[in-house]
């Protein structure tokens, strides 16, 4: 499971990380019992702070996404997806509305956003039904 | 208190005619790493040297891993690992003769790791120092920091004159000390992309003062640039520093960045921590 951290992204860090652990629960690329890497570990192969990895875990914890096991570490917990789903949304708007601001910015209007964006969702439908 | 910081400083004062460091209180959080940063002459060399007892104060209690010069002074050195930017080491020598002849005056120094760590640097145990590069030689002062199972390790501009490669080798031999638990580095400079990186806590220092410390996220969650079309909010005026017209409209350092949403005509960007230090401050 490999997470990637954008320094030039304007969310902060540990938020980034968080959303890629959560994400990755729905996908089901990580599963209830499967370990995460220890703080340290992930802090040095990301090339970020220590901290940073501490306060993602520490709030993945109190939303009972993932469990901290004395002296074993860090493993995913039983997920409600009704709980993640919430959280997939607010992210999915958050990327919404940044999307729709770079389309203003090169002067795009409303109608040719709402079509690029059905034309869009339109073709990745048709590539996944290929596959 | 001891448990929680390598360092605690209370109270410093280092008066000179021409600059007064003056810190009321500065803690250092064990386990991580204290980025300390600010322009030149801001009192970063000052604060590091009057903690290690190097230059003299006129006043302040200074505790390093809850022990104090007066009383465990013996301790402390051999406790701590110092590294700035020059080289203390005679161009003659070479490691092994450093290892064995320096190495015994520090009770934990582990020939085993300071071996095992100058070959995963390339270090050659018989090169003269004298033919090393810069890069070599500020791997290898922090090698032997931490061949002598140093808790601490303050690191005054380690990274000053080396070139982006080197850069990134002392960053991952940091990164290798700080898999453990209780190290904790206090790392001054003024090569921020450095600290971008690996700094879980920055304290900047203006003109002999503490401007703050604050955890990495606090800060990426706080502070960050904003550019205004038009009019500025009146609420936001008051958090804002450094304000600038440009093309863009209005750009500046807000410190309650949390408190607000992009607009159409409000745009947030994360703050790198050189944004901090020109920006702060400035009105």
């Amino acid at each position: 499971m490999k997470f990637h951290i954008d320094a030039a992204s304007d969310i902060p860090n540990y938020l980034q990380l968080e959303h890629q652990i959560k994400t990755a629960c729905l996908q089901r690329k990580l599963k209830p019992g499967d370990q995460l890497p220890s703080i340290r570990a992930l802090a040095k192969e990301l090339s970020i702070a220590i901290i940073t990895i501490k306060r993602a875990y520490d709030d993945l914890q109190a939303e009972g996404i993932i469990e901290l096991r004395q002296g074993k570490g860090c493993f995913i917990k039983e997920i409600k997806t009704s709980r993640l789903s919430q959280q997939n949304q607010i992210l999915l708007n958050n990327k919404i509305t940044e999307l729709i601001h770079y389309a203003k910015d090169i002067g795009c209007t409303d109608e040719e956003i709402t079509n690029a964006l059905l034309d869009a969702a339109h073709k990745s439908k048709e590539d996944s039904h290929e596959l | 208190m001891n448990s929680e910081y390598a360092c605690t400083i209370h109270d410093l004062r280092v008066i000179y005619d021409h600059f007064r460091l003056m810190i009321h209180d500065f803690n250092i959080p064990k386990g991580y790493v204290m980025g300390l940063v600010g322009k030149n002459g801001a009192g970063k060399s000052t604060l590091i040297r009057s903690m290690l007892e190097i230059i003299p104060r006129n006043t302040g209690d200074i505790n390093i891993l809850g022990l104090n010069f007066k009383d465990n002074a013996m301790e402390i050195k051999n406790r701590i690992g110092y590294v700035n930017d020059t080289f203390v080491f005679p161009p003659d020598a070479n490691a092994r003769k450093i290892g064995k002849q320096i190495g015994q005056f520090y009770n934990h120094f582990d020939e085993a790791l300071y071996r095992q760590l100058l070959l995963k640097h390339d270090i050659d145990l018989n090169q003269s120092f004298k033919h090393f590069s810069k890069g070599m030689c500020a791997k290898y002062s922090i090698i032997f920091a931490i061949a002598h199972h140093a808790d601490f390790l303050i690191l005054d501009e380690p990274t000053a004159n080396l070139d982006p490669v080197a850069r990134r080798e002392v960053l991952d031999l940091l990164y290798d000390l700080m898999q453990e638990e209780d190290k904790t580095i206090l790392f001054s400079t003024h090569i921020t992309s450095d600290l971008d990186q690996i700094a879980d806590y920055i304290t900047l220092i203006q003109d002999g003062k503490i401007e703050f410390t604050l955890s990495k996220d606090d800060l990426q969650n706080m502070h960050q640039i904003v550019t205004i079309e038009g009019e500025i909010p009146s609420d936001m005026k008051p958090h804002l520093m450094g304000i600038k017209s440009t093309y863009e409209g209005t750009t500046a350092l807000c410190t309650k960045a949390n408190e607000y949403k992009n607009t159409d005509k409000i745009r947030f960007r994360k703050a790198s921590i050189e944004d901090l230090m020109v920006y702060w401050n400035i009105r």
